[in-house]
């Protein structure tokens, strides 16, 4: 059976479709019949309400656009570092001696639990959450570019070179290219961070964001506007998604597994 | 007299081994290849034979001896390499992998598209311009990888076993496109194969090497009349005799190297 066939893909759509509303009635019913206490988790219609007003009301456009920001800002940085750094590492066997345990031993400390000094460096406003949004991402991709460049196929490296080519272009025409797909992995994983980075920044200290939000909402005991403000993260989050997934469409048509 | 254009003086080649002291793999070898020859290299399994072929190839250095390309020493400007293993770039399509040996040397986009479309057509591969690798079969793969190397026009072709792997009808299809190209192009090859008719379709001299370590053991010249082609050369009188005569010195060598295999094990 063929898992692309259109009346298939239709099918799982509907069903999961079904799913989702099915989850959110059965959730707007026990809190109706206050099985679950709708003070702590809310219900789907007050939540929708309060995303509508949420929308009309233009905060939302605006704390979503800070966050954005941040993330956008983090993902690319991060992205750049990692990419540069994980290259000459992986190509550069003495500076990867030096610099590999370092980064690797600074690996190991819980980077979320470094944010309030971040935001103590950085300030208050997206310069800090920018820099722990690109810290999170540095790591995913660093490591998974390193990785690619160790993975290069040496006997293409070397048919290349015997047609000539010197070593910058056999780092252009061979190593970057082969690379691609390690490096749109780790940017996969960095879309998560990013965010993450963002929101957790804004929680540990802000004055506007999504993170601020769901931080000033939670203290205030309005836990549909904490919901409203997930719901946005989520499309958020696969909005991104869709967006790399577009790039990589671009990117990898020649691999067997992206047509 | 004819020019030069890989002469092989006196050369040997000891593999460091994990073990004992080393590998014996070539032994006092001399040999000359003139300019627009096709020479093939045939012996036994393990003889040594890639190894002859990558010290002309300048891809690593003999122990002792003189290796000269068009009379110098080191590894020549421009030489083609093809072996059996696909590499192929898998991000370019046909014409871009067709086109890489050109584009490291900067040559023009309307140049790069007319040799490309030329020898893309030449070998059948119309149609394909834009495929990736992974699209085509195994014997689209290895054209790909052959008009890859002529694309840069190198002088000296090497190719090491390039048709292993692929079935009998793709390789005299393969075997029918070298000869073609080898008319049209006169290139000099050295080619090392273990399929004795593929030797001799293709080649004006056949060297068969002894066991390890490789020595000259025989020469044989080719003077089947070009152009040639694969199905009238398979039949003729001559092929079959040479045929003969290589495999019969051949047998000889592949006994005594698997004797010497034996020898090693106790």
């Amino acid at each position: 059976m063929k898992t692309d066939d259109p009346s298939i893909k239709a099918r799982s759509k509907t069903l999961m479709t079904a799913m989702i509303l099915s989850g959110l009635g059965l959730w707007e019913i026990l809190a109706e019949f206050k099985i679950i206490n709708p003070f702590y988790s809310s219900r789907p219609s007050v939540i929708f309400l309060d995303f509508y007003r949420f929308l009309m009301s233009g905060e939302l456009a605006q704390h979503l656009w800070i966050t954005l920001q941040e993330a956008l800002a983090g993902l690319f940085l991060g992205t750049v570092a990692g990419v540069i750094i994980g290259a000459v590492l992986g190509r550069v066997r003495w500076v990867a001696d030096i610099f590999g345990p370092i980064i690797t031993a600074l690996y190991g400390i819980p980077k979320l639990a470094l944010a309030p000094i971040f935001i103590l460096w950085f300030g208050l406003g997206m310069e800090s959450k920018i820099f722990i949004s690109a810290l999170l991402v540095f790591y995913l991709v660093f490591f998974s570019t390193f990785e690619g460049i160790r993975s290069v196929n040496s006997d293409m490296v070397s048919a290349i070179r015997l047609m000539g080519a010197g070593r910058f272009q056999i780092y252009q025409r061979v190593i970057l290219p082969s690379c691609v797909p390690w490096i749109l992995t780790g940017i996969r994983g960095g879309i998560g961070a990013s965010l993450l980075g963002a929101i957790v920044g804004e929680y540990m200290g802000a004055g506007a964001g999504l993170g601020w939000m769901v931080q000033y909402a939670t203290t205030t005991y309005q836990i549909e506007r904490v919901m409203s403000c997930l719901l946005v993260l989520l499309f958020m989050g696969l909005a991104f998604n869709k967006g790399l997934s577009f790039c990589e469409g671009r990117l990898l048509k020649w691999r067997p597994d992206h047509r | 007299m004819q020019k030069e254009s890989i002469s092989v003086k006196d050369v040997s080649k000891t593999h460091a081994l994990k073990n004992n002291a080393g590998l014996n793999v070539l032994s006092h070898i001399s040999l000359s290849v003139q300019d627009q020859e096709f020479l093939t290299l045939v012996g036994p399994s393990g003889c040594g034979k890639s190894t002859l072929l990558s010290l002309m190839a300048g891809l690593s250095a003999a122990d002792s001896g003189e290796i000269r390309i068009h009379g110098r020493e080191g590894r020549a400007p421009v030489l083609g390499y093809i072996s059996q293993i696909d590499t192929l770039l898998p991000w370019l399509t046909v014409r871009g992998n067709v086109e890489i040996g050109l584009e490291l040397r900067r040559v023009s986009d309307r140049e790069k598209k007319s040799v490309s479309d030329r020898l893309i057509h030449q070998v059948g591969l119309g149609g394909f311009e834009n495929s990736y690798p992974f699209e085509l079969s195994g014997g689209m793969k290895k054209r790909a990888a052959v008009i890859r190397t002529l694309a840069y026009d190198p002088d000296i072709i090497f190719m090491d076993e390039p048709f292993v792997g692929l079935d009998v009808q793709t390789r005299d299809e393969l075997e029918e496109d070298i000869l073609k190209i080898w008319q049209d192009h006169r290139k000099t090859i050295v080619l090392v194969t273990h399929d004795l008719t593929e030797a001799i379709t293709l080649s004006d001299r056949v060297v068969l090497l002894t066991a390890r370590p490789a020595a000259i053991k025989s020469e044989y010249a080719v003077s089947l009349p070009r152009p040639r082609s694969v199905a009238e050369t398979r039949f003729s009188e001559e092929f079959i005799t040479l045929h003969r005569q290589i495999w019969q010195d051949l047998s000889a060598e592949v006994t005594r190297a698997g004797k010497g295999i034996l020898h090693e094990n106790r």
